[in-house]
């Protein structure tokens, strides 16, 4: 699999995560895929960031200080200018209980940590290219 | 203190996933190629390392399961 800019030229990705080491490999291995990638380490600063630069994709972590992947991804679907923007959850919880409430709460897919990645590519470009 | 012990050992699982994601998809990028060209003998090595992940990752869910249980054997002897 190698990288194909052209496909993703322009696509604008915020990664939610409170863990340092995969934020930066998330965006370091995004990056080469050619997309823009914007990160944020709270579910605040996530819902903030997605504010200013109205990304076309959502990666959010569950289980996070100061406000949850949950409740993050609520506040998203509550505002008018990011209630279009796709929501993937990467969960580190695996219980289907928490793949239920991300749904109902209204976030378009849900990962499972540690995802391949395989898996986190074909879940980006089926929700930012309908593939 | 039975709930702190179930929320303790959940939040373990998730940081312990949250982990192995990071080396799993640095893993994955450097073999499937995307970051160039990977040699046979490069690719041996990096599939040992995600067989390594792949191990802990089963054993994550196998200590999850035996916490709770144990939550649940608790709870019943309780309630006898």
């Amino acid at each position: 699999m190698r990288p194909n800019p052209k496909l993703n030229n322009k696509k604008k990705i915020l990664v939610v995560d409170d863990d340092d080491n995969l934020r930066q490999s998330l965006k370091a291995g995004l990056e080469e895929q050619g997309f823009k990638i914007f990160l944020a380490s709270d579910g605040e600063e996530g819902f903030e960031k997605a504010k200013e630069n109205l990304p076309d994709l959502i990666l959010l972590n569950i289980m996070m200080p100061k406000m949850d992947g949950m409740m993050t991804t609520l506040k998203l679907k509550g505002e008018k200018e990011t209630r279009h923007i796709p929501v993937l959850i990467m969960s580190g919880i695996r219980e289907k209980e928490e793949r239920i409430l991300s749904h109902n709460v209204g976030a378009a897919d849900y990962l499972i940590k540690p995802f391949t990645t395989e898996q986190l590519l074909e879940k980006i470009h089926k929700l930012l290219l309908g593939k | 203190m039975k709930k702190i012990h179930l929320g303790t050992s959940r939040t373990f699982g998730h940081d312990l996933r949250s982990i192995l994601a990071s080396v799993r998809w640095s893993v994955g990028l450097i073999k499937t190629g995307m970051l160039g060209p990977v040699s046979s003998k490069q690719k041996k090595y990096l599939q040992i390392a995600d067989d390594g992940i792949a191990k802990a990752v089963e054993l994550i869910g196998r200590l999850n399961k035996v916490s709770v249980n144990k939550e649940k054997n608790a709870a019943k002897s309780k309630t006898k």
